[in-house]
């Protein structure tokens, strides 16, 4: 039989993406931080960043917590 | 044009600035989730401010002063229409926020103060970061509430509650869903 992929599940991405930073102190968390943004500025290379269009859009979540409820 | 890469220097220099010029405010967005723990990509900051409309231009001036564009008049229309406005240098937006709900208001007290070159800058709290998440419910703030909570330190699981419970009905189903979240994910709560 052909071994299916360990899927890691939402709690095993979370631990998984924040471990690096546990024992950091702010300072150095926002040094990772620039370093990848400095990658992003890499890759883009001068062109802006494309956006996905958010439904409803932001500001209206800020101003009416009741668009956030879950249906 | 702003490189993304100096969003932290920036987040450090309009606070700075907003602090000589004794506006209240707070640092919020990705920025104040990497001060957390949490470090994924962006190319805004946002910054909560506190301040009498009069003054709205002298806080659009200050991030002018870094090079980022949007005339009184635009900015001013998008605060009072969305809650927000929004001046762009390149791929960079700096996002300026104005409270609206009460609660919003309170954000400065509880922020963390962090020493960014010689700047206290003062970073929305994680607990407050989850709150708005949660009130906000993008699907991209999911997994963010997720990392912040995998993230925390010391959480304070009852302020989050009870904030949550001052502003969303009773039978919103947020409240079960973070109390299942903060159960699974918080390494030590209260």
């Amino acid at each position: 039989m052909p071994e299916v992929p360990h899927v890691p599940t939402d709690e095993e991405t979370a631990r998984r993406d924040v471990a690096p930073y546990l024992d950091m102190t702010p300072q150095e968390r926002l040094q990772v931080f620039a370093s990848l943004l400095a990658d992003m500025d890499a890759l883009l290379n001068g062109r802006m960043p494309v956006e996905a269009p958010e439904d409803p859009p932001f500001w209206m979540r800020w101003k009416d917590p009741s668009i956030g409820r879950p249906s | 044009m702003v490189a993304l890469r100096s969003l932290p220097e920036l987040a450090a220099t309009i606070s700075a600035d907003l602090a000589a010029a004794k506006i209240r405010h707070a640092v919020s967005g990705a920025v104040a989730m990497a001060v957390h723990g949490f470090v994924r990509a962006t190319k805004d900051v946002d910054i909560l401010v506190i301040v009498p409309q009069i003054r709205l231009p002298e806080v659009f001036a200050i991030v002018r002063g870094q090079g980022f564009q949007g005339t009184d008049a635009e900015l001013i229309r998008g605060l009072r229409e969305r809650g927000f406005a929004e001046l762009r240098s390149g791929p960079v937006r700096v996002e300026i926020l104005a409270p609206v709900l009460p609660y919003h208001h309170t954000l400065p007290d509880r922020a963390l103060s962090v020493e960014i070159s010689g700047t206290s800058v003062p970073f929305v709290s994680l607990e407050d970061l989850v709150v708005l998440k949660v009130l906000w419910h993008r699907q991209k703030d999911i997994p963010d509430i997720l990392s912040l909570l995998a993230a925390a330190r010391d959480f304070d699981a009852a302020y989050v509650r009870s904030t949550l419970a001052s502003i969303l009905p009773a039978d919103d189903p947020r409240h079960a869903e973070l109390a299942d979240w903060i159960g699974r994910y918080v390494r030590r709560t209260e």
